[in-house]
């Protein structure tokens, strides 16, 4: 229940077992391989040469570019099914690697490769078309031979755009210069207008110096079309059809190639798997004739290791040593499955050294309690319970995924209980029933809850502040569990037990008011001796007498730290309240929503809106400000974190699971 | 003297526009930073709205005071209570905790927030630390509120 006990392994075997030997230990998934380092006692053995690295890698980007091409030409409802209701299928390793060797994969990249090549290219030549064609619209009208209009010997074509208000002014300009030109307008509208020009080889400087002053755009065409616009438009129209059934063509072939090579997904694990243990392969050393892997394993599983490796190789040796001082060792929460979704909320902040506490069974209990206070409403509590429920079980997810839906649903359960306390069931609904269930209500409300914080909210934040008291306790005293745990008991009685004796003292000199005299003075008794073991003992690492007893005096303005700390729990009273008053906020709008025939919609309508809003406002709030009060209240005081991940060498797939093979 | 009604209408009406604006402002500033984060990976998506969405609380905050003032002066049940001046300042200050702590925690739970995001932006395995930034700044909204929660309770009607 806490952190994994990790030993350190050896395992020196003959160089013609290395294949199997990974694979076995892959296929195992429990131990994590590390780099021998270079103070061992085999720093000079040699590298294992990555022979087949690089083909795997280059063989696994090419499946990878073959799925990630093929993933939009699959069936749709497939799609929808694959991303997120169908399991991983279960598939037997030796099976797929006899798929792989049937499967001509170089071949079917070939095929994917020209494919999309092709793809490409039809996407350029549509949008080079679709460019002409949009040019060409312009000048539909004009009835011309665009590729041969400036090759006859006497007359020249000049095409432009011209500023429609200037259009009467140029016309008479150049018919006042010369009579033999023509200027025909093709389109007008409100700001240009194309226009060609028609005139003598002889005349064309003369027109061309005119239209500059117009600011005349000149129209080059120079495509290889011929025929007038109309016509070029009508073909390009035609070669665009093609290009569309040429592309319907494409596509089907992916989709006939996406059909037969379903076996694609699992050879993508397949080389993945393969590509793990090839990357693996740079932390072994060799001698001439044996080999050496050193890696990390759980305790736990020491005996299974050795039992596998005894039933499938004979040379073999295997070592197993406790991590050393200066080890960094990989951390492994190990906890009840109860208690395993709120390791999410340790993990969040960051893994606890190895040498420390796995503060996560203890935080369990705390975030399960105070996210039940800041939900604090039993429909959303349900209906959070319920979502992450249904999405556990019915969506195909990952472990992390799955764990923190599982948290989710916890904390669900917690905002049930929360709202059943407070008496809050969608904020204030129960009140809205027609007066026959109001049995029900008055049970619900007035039996089954504690306290009712709108009316009188000082008895809730009370016991918001005690929680906030406990927790804080029970850091100081993990503290001092970890200080007696490390053989430091006087440390610990002067640091921690200390602060427990100054803060129950000070709570109970604070109610003095409310218990027998006799305790008073106890509580005095209490303070006294807490604050003098502090002012004491706090300084005892400096030689001065002087600055001894000056830092245990100024130690004493931690009190200040704690009571914002107890303070900083109000929230939990708050963000409670928070929640059932937006609640019945949106339940109030709604029955105002008094409009004939669409009213009860429009209630209903206000009533889900609104409902769904405050459930994802207040649930969020809930989680962050919960894991706040955990990191910044709760870990500053025991918690020292730092540590790495237990990162097992295994099979990790994408699409199909693995099943371990049998028959050997 | 019963015009103390119009000081509660100003209460709330302070609780809930101040405390807007300073989330509008902070998630404004939030949402400049996360739209530059996603021109360069879209798929953070979802973690930047989730950072974006965090200083837009204090407006909640503010609306929920707002709300208890009217509630408590009877508005919604068409009755609204007689207010002695005297009452009606109570409340109004009632509301300034909530006003004042929404519209500066609103705009600088925003900073923190934009800077959170360019924190995923370049490391998204410290989402948890990102996440838990801003919601240091929060707590000052959430201790206003309690403030004015409880100042509200106290005033006699």
């Amino acid at each position: 229940m806490a952190i994994s006990k990790v030993n350190k392994f050896h395992i020196f075997a003959h160089l013609s077992i290395k294949e199997s030997l990974l694979k076995e230990l892959q296929k195992l998934g429990f131990v994590e391989i590390i780099h021998i380092g270079k103070k061992t006692a085999f720093h000079d053995w040699k590298n294992i040469e990555e022979n087949s690295e690089s083909d795997v890698s280059v063989e696994l980007n090419k499946v990878k570019f073959c799925i990630d091409l093929l993933f939009d030409y699959q069936n749709e409802d497939k799609k929808a099914r694959q991303s997120l209701f169908s399991s991983k299928k279960t598939m037997d390793y030796n099976k797929i690697a006899e798929l792989f060797r049937q499967l001509d994969h170089d071949r079917l990249y070939q095929q994917c490769k020209e494919l999309d090549n092709d793809l490409n290219h039809i996407k350029l030549q549509e949008n080079r078309l679709k460019a002409i064609e949009q040019e060409l619209q312009d000048w539909k009208e004009l009835d011309l031979n665009l590729s041969k209009m400036n090759q006859t010997k006497y007359v020249r074509y000049l095409l432009g755009s011209i500023a429609t208000s200037d259009l009467e002014t140029f016309m008479n300009d150049v018919n006042g210069k010369s009579k033999t030109t023509l200027v025909l307008s093709i389109k007008e509208d409100k700001n240009k207008s194309k226009i060609v020009v028609i005139g003598l080889e002889e005349n064309i400087e003369e027109i061309k110096n005119i239209s500059q002053q117009y600011h005349f755009e000149t129209y080059q065409y120079n495509y290889s079309f011929a025929g007038n616009p109309k016509e070029i438009i009508e073909e390009i129209s035609e070669q665009l059809t093609e290009i569309t059934k040429r592309r319907k063509e494409i596509e089907k072939k992916l989709k006939e190639i996406y059909k037969n090579n379903q076996s694609i997904y699992p050879i993508y694990d397949f080389l993945s798997i393969n590509k793990e243990k090839e990357d693996t392969k740079r932390h072994l050393k060799k001698s001439e004739n044996t080999f050496v892997i050193k890696g990390w394993i759980q305790k736990k599983d020491i005996s299974r290791l050795k039992d596998n490796l005894k039933d499938h190789f004979k040379t073999y040796e295997v070592h197993f040593t406790a991590p050393k001082e200066d080890d960094q060792v990989p951390v492994a929460l190990e906890n009840h499955k109860l208690v395993k979704p709120f390791e999410v909320i340790t993990e969040l902040y960051s893994l606890p050294n190895y040498y420390e506490i796995d503060p996560t069974p203890i935080l369990s209990i705390f975030y399960f309690i105070f996210f039940g206070f800041c939900l604090s409403d039993v429909g959303y509590g349900a209906v959070l319970a319920f979502l992450s429920y249904l999405a556990m079980t019915k969506l195909a997810l990952g472990d992390g995924a799955k764990k923190f839906l599982k948290l989710l649903y916890y904390c669900g359960i917690a905002g049930i209980f929360g709202g059943i306390i407070i008496g809050s069931w969608f904020g204030d609904i129960l009140d809205y029933l027609p007066s026959t269930f109001s049995g029900v209500r008055n049970f619900l409300i007035q039996k089954l809850a504690i306290f009712n914080p709108t009316d009188n909210p000082i008895p809730l934040l009370i016991l918001s502040l005690s929680l906030g008291v406990i927790q804080v306790y029970t850091g100081i005293i993990l503290k001092f569990y970890d200080n007696v745990k490390k053989g430091k008991l006087v440390d610990g009685l002067m640091d921690q037990v200390s602060w427990l004796f100054l803060l129950t003292g000070l709570i109970l000199v604070l109610v003095q008011g409310m218990m027998p005299p006799v305790l008073g003075k106890f509580a005095w008794f209490l303070l006294l001796i807490g604050v003098l073991t502090i002012i004491l003992t706090r300084g005892r690492a400096n030689r001065n007498y002087l600055i001894k007893i000056g830092s245990g005096i100024l130690s004493l303005y931690d009190i200040t730290g704690y009571f914002s700390d107890v303070l900083s729990y109000s929230r939990l009273f708050a963000l409670g309240l928070a929640t059932g008053i937006i609640a019945k906020m949106f339940n109030m709008l709604a029955t105002m929503a008094n409009v004939p025939y669409i009213g009860i919609f429009l209630t209903l309508m206000i009533l889900f809106i609104g409902h769904v809003f405050n459930l994802l406002i207040s649930g969020l709030s809930a989680f962050i400000h919960d894991a706040r009060l955990q990191y910044v209240e709760f870990f500053t005081k025991f918690y020292q974190a730092g540590g790495v991940a237990f990162k097992p060498f295994s099979f990790k797939t994408r699409y199909v699971k693995i099943e371990e093979t049998q028959n050997k | 003297m019963t015009d103390g009604i119009v000081l509660a209408y100003l209460g709330a009406a302070l609780a809930i526009g101040l405390a807007g604006s300073g989330s509008a402002i902070g998630v404004g500033i939030a949402g400049t930073a996360g739209t530059g984060i996603m021109t360069e990976d879209p798929s953070k998506f979802g973690l930047v709205l989730l950072l974006q969405a965090l200083p837009g609380t204090q407006g909640i905050y503010g609306l929920l005071v707002g709300f208890l003032v009217l509630t408590n002066i009877g508005i919604f049940s068409g009755e609204p209570v007689v207010l002695t001046i005297d009452q009606g300042l109570q409340i109004l200050n009632a509301c300034l905790p909530i006003a004042i702590t929404g519209f500066f925690s609103g705009i600088y739970q925003g900073k923190t927030s934009a800077g959170a995001i360019g924190l995923i932006a370049r490391r998204p395995e410290e989402t948890g630390k990102a996440v838990v930034m801003p919601a240091m700044v929060e707590t000052y909204a959430v201790l206003a509120l309690l403030g004015s929660i409880l100042l509200l309770n106290g005033v006699v009607i």
